[in-house]
C-alpha cells in the first residue's frame, strides 16, 4: 500500500474512534442524568445543539488535522528516512535527504547531510585512489590484451567447468559472430547466423560455456586425457584435437590446464591453430610423392626386366627385341618427364598438420571398448598385447573412426561380440578386430571410407578415409584363412618412436595471489547448476534489454522497431558484446512513436525483419536470465512473435521496475529515469533501446547490493519477492 | 599338362616382358587388362597361378584377390602380387588378403621366375 493512502486511513480511523468515543460519552451521560434534568438537557440540547454538534465537528477536524501534521511532518519522514540513508551509504554517496518535517526532525536530517558530506569525500578519495590503482591495472591489462590480439593462434581460457572467462581477437574471429556488435546501420549477416545457428553453435562470450561453441564430448574427452597425464605426472600434460570453426574451417586445438597453486585443477587453456590449408598441401604432397615414387618403380621395372632378356636370350627373335628396346626408350622417357615434372612441381615441406600425440594401445582400447558397450551394446574382447605397441594418434578422432566402423559391422552382420588382438612389427601396430558371421567386403568398406565421419551426434567434417590418411592409418576387411568362418577388420597404424625431444606445453600454474592483470574471480565461481534458483544474484549472467516499438499495445498489433540488450557476468557489463539492432516491423511507425524514439520509416525499410533478427538474439540470450525495466510489456512483445517464428524465450526473468519496488517501497516514482537519479546514475540516450538497456543494467547492478540488505540473495527469493509487489499486478 | 599363368596388368610395357619370359620358362600366359577381364578369364580359364598387379582400372588387384580366396572353386589358385605399391602396409594387406606372394616393382627377372616355380611345384 502507498504510504499516502496508509496516512489517510490512519486519519480516517483515528476520527472515527474520536466520533464514537463523543457519541458514547454523550449516551453515557444521558443515561446516568437523573429523570428531572432531562427535560433541562433536552432543553439545552434543543437550544444549544446545533453549536455543540459544529465544536464537535471542529474538535474532530483539528483532530484529523493535527494527526495528520503529525504525519507528515514526523512518521511518514521518519518512514523514509532510514531508505535515504541506505541509499546514501550503500550506493549514491552524493545523495541528500529533502525531508520537509518537524523542527527535531529537520536538525537531525542536516546532521546526517553533514555527515553524508563527509562520507562522500572520504569516499570520493577512496575512490580517487582506487581510480589510479585501476589505471595502472588499465594499462597491464591493455598490454597484454595487445599481446593476446597480437597472437597468431586463437587462445580461450575457461574455468575448470568449461565456462569461458577470456578469448582474444583470433577466437571471436572464428568463433564470434560475423559483426559482434550489430550495428543498428548494418544489417546483420541473417544469413551467416543461420547457418551458425543450424550448426548448433552458440555465441562466443565471456561467461558462456564453451561447449556451445565446441562439441561437449571433444572437450570433455581431452580433459579426460589431460586429468590422467596430471595423475601420472607425465611432462606433456596437454591434449590435442581437430574442431572445425564457423566457416568450417579445420582447427588443431590444443587443451592444456591451469593448476592451483596447490596444483590442482582450476582450468585449462585451449590454443585454435588454423591447419586447413597445411593438411590440403600435406595431403597433396603426400599424393605427389606416392605417384611419383609408384611410376619410378613401374618403368624401372619395365626397362630392367627388358634388359634382362635381351642380355639372358642373346638369341632371341629380332622383332621381340625391337619390342623390348621400344619398351626401354619409352619407360626411359617416361622417366625424363617425371624428374622434369618433379622441378616443376612445389613440394612445399610441410610438417604434420594433425595434432598427433603419443598413446599406447591398451589405453586407446580400454576407451573403445567402454564407449562401444555404453553406446552401442557391443562386447569387445581384448586379448593381451605382444610388445609396447605406442602409435602417434589424435585419440578422439581414432576413436571415432573405430566406433564408426564398429557401428556399420554391427548394422551389416547383427554382430555384437567383438574379439580385438594387437600386435607389433617394426614399422607398424596392427589391430584385429574379428567376429563369427559374415565379412565385410572390400567393396563396401571402401563405400563406408567415403563417407563422412559421424557417429551419434559427434562429427568430423571430413571422410573417414581422410582422417585415416592424416594418421598414416589403414582398414582393411579380410577373412582369416585358417577359420574361413572368422571374419576380420584390421587397422594398420604406423608404430610411434620417439626421435627427439618433443616441445611441449606445460601446464600453467597459477600463483597463490591474485595475478596483477586479469580478472580471474571466475575460476571460483561455484559450478554450473540446473537449479538456477539457488544461485546467487551476483553470480549469474544476465542479457538486459530493451526495445523500442510502434506503440503501446502488444496484441493490438504494434511491433518492434529496435532491441537493445547488454549482457552483464559477475556484476561486469560487457559493452564489447552488445546487441543493437533496428528491426522492420513491416507495417507504419506514428508519429508519436517516432516522437519518443525517433526512428522512423526511412531508417527501417532497409533493416532485416523480426523473423531475420529474432533467432540472433535468441542465442545472444542463451544461458542468461532476462532482465528489463517493465518487463511485462518487453517480454510481451516478444511473446506476440512466438507463432511466426517459433521462437520462445524461456529464460528466467527479472524486472528492475519489481525490484526497484521490493528495495524502495517509499518512493512513489519508479519510472527508469526516477530511479536511475536515485541510484546515482547517468541518463544518456533515454528512449533508445540500447540507452534505456545500458541504464536498466546499471541500475540492476547497484540493486544487487540492496537487494541483499533485504534479505534477498538468491535468484528465487528475488523472483519471489517481485510477485509480492504491488507493480507485479500489472499486465499487459 | 602346361601350367597356366594369367598376367593381370594394363600397362603393356610390363605385359610383354612378363609374358615373354613366362613363356621362356615353359608356361603358357594369358593377360587382363583389368580387373574384371580377370575375373571373368579366372572363370573361364581356371588358370594355376596369377601375376596381380594392384592398381588396375575398375576392381583392383586386392579385390580380385579377396573374391578369388572367397570363392571356394577358386581357393587354391596361387596368387603374386606385383605391384608398384611398395610401402609396408600394402605388403601386409595383400598378405593378409590370401596373396602367396607380394613382389614390389622393379624386380629381377629370375625373382619373377622362382617365385612362379616354387608356387607351382608347392603342394597345394
Amino acid at each position: 500500500m502507498k504510504s499516502n493512502n496508509k496516512i489517510w486511513w490512519a486519519i480516517s480511523i483515528s476520527i472515527g474512534v474520536a466520533a464514537i468515543l463523543g457519541l458514547a460519552l454523550v449516551v453515557l451521560f444521558w443515561h446516568q442524568s437523573i429523570q428531572q434534568n432531562r427535560p433541562i438537557l433536552q432543553e439545552i440540547f434543543a437550544r444549544y445543539g446545533h453549536t455543540i454538534v459544529v465544536i464537535g465537528l471542529a474538535l474532530i477536524a483539528g483532530l484529523g488535522f493535527i494527526l495528520a501534521r503529525v504525519f507528515r511532518t514526523a512518521i511518514l519522514p521518519m518512514n523514509q528516512l532510514p531508505e535515504e540513508v541506505e541509499l546514501i551509504h550503500s550506493v549514491n554517496p552524493a545523495h541528500r535527504i529533502h525531508i520537509k518535517g518537524a523542527y527535531g526532525l529537520m536538525q537531525l536530517v542536516e546532521k546526517i547531510n553533514a555527515g553524508a558530506e563527509q562520507y562522500e569525500k572520504m569516499e570520493k578519495s577512496v575512490f580517487d585512489r582506487v581510480q589510479i590503482a585501476k589505471a595502472e591495472l588499465e594499462e597491464e591489462k591493455n598490454i597484454l590484451a595487445a599481446i593476446m590480439a597480437e597472437l597468431p593462434e586463437a587462445v580461450m581460457v575457461c574455468n575448470k567447468d568449461g565456462m569461458i572467462i577470456l578469448y582474444n581477437s583470433q577466437a571471436k574471429r572464428y568463433f564470434g559472430e560475423k559483426s559482434n556488435t550489430l550495428q543498428a546501420n548494418h544489417p546483420p549477416d541473417v544469413v551467416n547466423d543461420t547457418a551458425a545457428d543450424q550448426k548448433g553453435q552458440a555465441h562466443l562470450g565471456i561467461g558462456r560455456s564453451i561447449f556451445g561453441i565446441i562439441n561437449e564430448n571433444m572437450i570433455r574427452h581431452a580433459l579426460g586425457e589431460i586429468r590422467t597425464r596430471l595423475e601420472r605426472n607425465e611432462e606433456d600434460v596437454t591434449s590435442a584435437f581437430v574442431v572445425t570453426d564457423r566457416a568450417n574451417r579445420l582447427l588443431k586445438a590444443e587443451a592444456a590446464p591451469i593448476l592451483n597453486p596447490e596444483k590442482e585443477f582450476s582450468g585449462f587453456i585451449v590454443i585454435f591453430n588454423d591447419i586447413t590449408q597445411g593438411l590440403r598441401l600435406e595431403a597433396r604432397a603426400e599424393f605427389l610423392l606416392k605417384s611419383f615414387q609408384q611410376r619410378i618403380r613401374h618403368s624401372v621395372a619395365s626397362i630392367k626386366s627388358a634388359v634382362e632378356i635381351i642380355q639372358t636370350y642373346p638369341e632371341i627373335d629380332p622383332s621381340r627385341e625391337h619390342q623390348l628396346k621400344e619398351i626401354i626408350h619409352t619407360e626411359s622417357k617416361s622417366l625424363e618427364q617425371l624428374i622434369q615434372r618433379d622441378s616443376k612441381e612445389t613440394f612445399k615441406q610441410t610438417r604434420n598438420q594433425w595434432p598427433l600425440v603419443p598413446v599406447s594401445i591398451p589405453e586407446l582400447l580400454e576407451g573403445l571398448q567402454k564407449k562401444a558397450n555404453q553406446r552401442l551394446g557391443i562386447h569387445l574382447k581384448i586379448e593381451p598385447c605382444i610388445g609396447r605397441c605406442r602409435v602417434k594418434i589424435d585419440t578422439y578422432a581414432m576413436t571415432l573412426v573405430l566406433l564408426f566402423v564398429l557401428e556399420r559391422i554391427c548394422a551389416e552382420t547383427g554382430e555384437h561380440q567383438f574379439a580385438c588382438r594387437f600386435s607389433e612389427d617394426e614399422d607398424f601396430v596392427f589391430l584385429d578386430f574379428s567376429w563369427k558371421g559374415t565379412p565385410v567386403k572390400i567393396d563396401k568398406f571402401r563405400q563406408w571410407e567415403s563417407m563422412q565421419l559421424n557417429f551419434m551426434k559427434e562429427e568430423m567434417p571430413l571422410h573417414l578415409k581422410e582422417v585415416l590418411d592424416h594418421h598414416n592409418a589403414e582398414i582393411w576387411p579380410y577373412v582369416d584363412r585358417q577359420d574361413q568362418k572368422k571374419s576380420c577388420l584390421r587397422l594398420y597404424m604406423p608404430t610411434y618412436r620417439p626421435q627427439e625431444q618433443e616441445s611441449v606445453r606445460h601446464a600453467a600454474i597459477l600463483p597463490a595471489s591474485r595475478p596483477e592483470f586479469y580478472d580471474f574471480d571466475l575460476f571460483h565461481q561455484p559450478g554450473q547448476s540446473p537449479d538456477l534458483d539457488k544461485r546467487l544474484l551476483k553470480d549469474l549472467s544476465y542479457t538486459v534489454f530493451d526495445t523500442e516499438t510502434t506503440g503501446l499495445d502488444p496484441s493490438g498489433g504494434d511491433a518492434i522497431v529496435s532491441i537493445g540488450a547488454l549482457r552483464i557476468v559477475n556484476e561486469h557489463i560487457l559493452s564489447e558484446e552488445s546487441f543493437d539492432q533496428l528491426v522492420n516491423p513491416q507495417r507504419d511507425i506514428p508519429m508519436s512513436a517516432t516522437k519518443i524514439h525517433g526512428i522512423d520509416h526511412a531508417m527501417i525499410k532497409s533493416q532485416p525483419t523480426i523473423d531475420g533478427v529474432l533467432p540472433a538474439f535468441f542465442k545472444y540470450t542463451e544461458e542468461t536470465i532476462i532482465v528489463a525495466h517493465n518487463a511485462a510489456f518487453d517480454m510481451r512483445m516478444l511473446q506476440t512473435y512466438e507463432k511466426k517464428t517459433g521462437i520462445r524465450f524461456v529464460n528466467p526473468v527479472l524486472d528492475t521496475l519489481l525490484l526497484s519496488a521490493i528495495v524502495h517501497p517509499a518512493q512513489e516514482d519508479q519510472t527508469l529515469s526516477s530511479i536511475a537519479r536515485r541510484l546515482g546514475v547517468s541518463v544518456i540516450d533515454r528512449h533508445t533501446a540500447m540507452g534505456d538497456a545500458m541504464m536498466t543494467a546499471k541500475i540492476f547492478i547497484k540493486m544487487i547490493p540492496l537487494l541483499e540488505k533485504k534479505g534477498i540473495q538468491t535468484l528465487g527469493e528475488a523472483r519471489e519477492a517481485s510477485k509480492k509487489t504491488y507493480y507485479a499486478r500489472m499486465t499487459f | 599338362m602346361t601350367p597356366k599363368i594369367l598376367i593381370v596388368d594394363d600397362e603393356s610395357n610390363i605385359v610383354i616382358p612378363l609374358q615373354f619370359l613366362m613363356e621362356q620358362n615353359g608356361y603358357s600366359t594369358l593377360v587382363a587388362r583389368s580387373g574384371e577381364e580377370a575375373l571373368e578369364m579366372i572363370s573361364k580359364e581356371r588358370p594355376d597361378l596369377i601375376l596381380l598387379d594392384i592398381m588396375l582400372p575398375g576392381v583392383d588387384g586386392f579385390e580380385v584377390c579377396e573374391i578369388v580366396r572367397l570363392n571356394p572353386k577358386w581357393r587354391n589358385t596361387r596368387i603374386i602380387f606385383l605391384t608398384a605399391k611398395g610401402r609396408d602396409v600394402d605388403i601386409a594387406k595383400g598378405m593378409v588378403l590370401g596373396a602367396d606372394e607380394y613382389i614390389t616393382k622393379p624386380f629381377s627377372n629370375q625373382q619373377i621366375i622362382d617365385a612362379v616355380k616354387r608356387l607351382l611345384e608347392e603342394p597345394e
